[in-house]
């Protein structure tokens, strides 16, 4: 009872790593996922109620923190609560060479510096940024631009799954 | 009259005052509160400083332990950041164990304090495998109003930098360590990492350097983290959407900010060492 809000559903995340109790790091993960879910869902249409959205990691193979937020978005279309806009999770990689990958590199001493973005699907705007490693503003914001390129496919995808049935 | 209109209806009490660009502070939207630090306020530490930001206050004590390095990085010393939150700096947080937000804190501490790569850890390591330093920075919140993470980085680089640990003399032979209390040496800091915190406010309007009720009736908040010249972090965890051109505004600005406050921690380990 004491998470009851009066104007506004509560939105619980629980985000659990793949073996053990969460840390500090996954606590990190669930504050971007739980703010990311909280702009993006219609909360005020839901008074009293509560929302409860848990991820559980199966498979780590680099980009983690974009594939969870990318499943949130779908959980949440699944559900049928009502949105004001979806979001998708895109990461880059700038390389010591100074290209920007949106694949994992293969060699992990290759990265300089990984960013991760969220956009809406209606203005495309930033919703999330999160990056690791020391990097100029220009590569900034050519990885913003790559990224916003790639989320485009992740929308579309996200259509075709959610239209399919 | 306004104090009951602040409290009953603070989003409308916010837009009035935001409309005629000014905030309830006297601020302007586009203005940072002013920083002060103090260094050497622990005498019982190896080093520390207090920083305040407005009326953020937070503290940082370092204090330094021999341990021994972990397998898998046998060259590395270690450097953990612990941010708290007690009730006693805002009536927001509770007593008992570590709040979300001051886990999160801490967290993003040690990702700056990663990604920035301001200390060399492997210069914190005596004898590979066996002995090394470990430094707990505790950065205890005196005063919560806003841009927390702001005056924690200065807190705990200012105390980075006035850091004195003793030579250590180790046998490795006969595993014996002599600790030589009387030769002591600074930290080798190779940069200062500086974090400027933005809010948003009705998705549109980008206040520098909010306080605490700002913070809480913007729809987001975020974090620009400068080294040097470079970015060594942008954080924004979610909350209301930002344009490209009102973000790249504010990396600019805290581009300008960091150097500022970077000159005022060297004048204030200037002056302390004098």
């Amino acid at each position: 009872m004491a998470k009851v809000l009066t104007d506004r559903a509560y939105i619980e995340m629980n985000y659990r790593p793949k073996a053990g109790l969460p840390c500090v790091q996954d606590r990190f993960y669930e504050a971007i996922l739980k703010n990311t879910c909280e702009t993006a869902l219609a909360a005020s249409l839901f008074p009293r109620a509560s929302v409860v959205i848990t991820l559980q990691e199966m498979h780590d193979n680099g980009q983690l923190i974009s594939c969870a937020i990318n499943a949130a978005c779908l959980a949440c279309l699944d559900s049928g609560i009502d949105m004001r806009f979806m979001f998708a999770a895109m990461t880059c990689f700038l390389t010591n060479n100074g290209d920007l990958h949106l694949r994992t590199p293969e060699v992990k001493e290759d990265i300089d510096a990984i960013f991760v973005f969220v956009f809406d699907s209606v203005k495309k705007n930033v919703i999330v940024s999160h990056t690791e490693g020391t990097f100029k503003t220009e590569n900034y914001k050519l990885a913003l631009e790559k990224c916003r390129e790639g989320s485009e496919t992740v929308f579309k995808f996200m259509r075709k799954e959610i239209t399919k049935e | 009259m306004a104090e009951s209109f602040r409290v009953l209806h603070p989003i409308k009490y916010y837009r009035d005052y935001i409309a005629s660009n000014v905030r309830p502070d006297g601020r302007g939207l586009h203005k940072f509160r002013p920083v002060l630090v103090n260094i050497g306020s622990i005498q019982t530490a190896d080093g520390s400083a207090l920083a305040k930001v407005g009326d953020t206050t937070v503290i940082c004590g370092i204090k330094a332990e021999l341990c021994t390095p972990k397998p898998e990085c046998a060259r590395e010393g270690f450097l953990i950041p612990n941010v708290e939150l007690p009730p006693l700096c805002s009536p927001k947080f509770r007593p008992g164990p570590p709040s979300d937000e001051a886990q999160v804190a801490s967290q993003l501490l040690a990702n700056i304090v990663k990604n920035s790569k301001c200390i060399n850890l492997q210069e914190l390591c005596l004898f590979p495998e066996k002995l090394a330093w470990c430094l707990f920075a505790d950065i205890i919140c005196i005063s919560y109003d806003g841009s927390l993470m702001d005056a924690c980085i200065i807190a705990l680089m200012a105390a980075l930098k006035s850091v004195q640990l003793p030579v250590v003399d180790y046998d490795p032979a006969a595993d014996s360590r002599l600790v030589n209390e009387e030769e002591k040496k600074s930290l080798n800091i190779k940069s200062v990492p500086i974090c400027s915190t933005f809010s948003i406010f009705d998705e549109k309007v980008v206040l520098y350097d909010p306080t605490d009720e700002e913070e809480s009736l913007c729809s987001s908040t975020f974090n620009i983290v400068v080294r040097e010249d470079q970015l060594s972090s942008v954080h924004k965890p979610g909350g209301a959407p930002i344009s490209d051109e009102k973000l790249f505004e504010c990396i600019k600005v805290s581009k300008e900010r960091a150097s500022t406050i970077c000159k005022l921690i060297e004048t204030a380990i200037h002056e302390n060492n004098t």
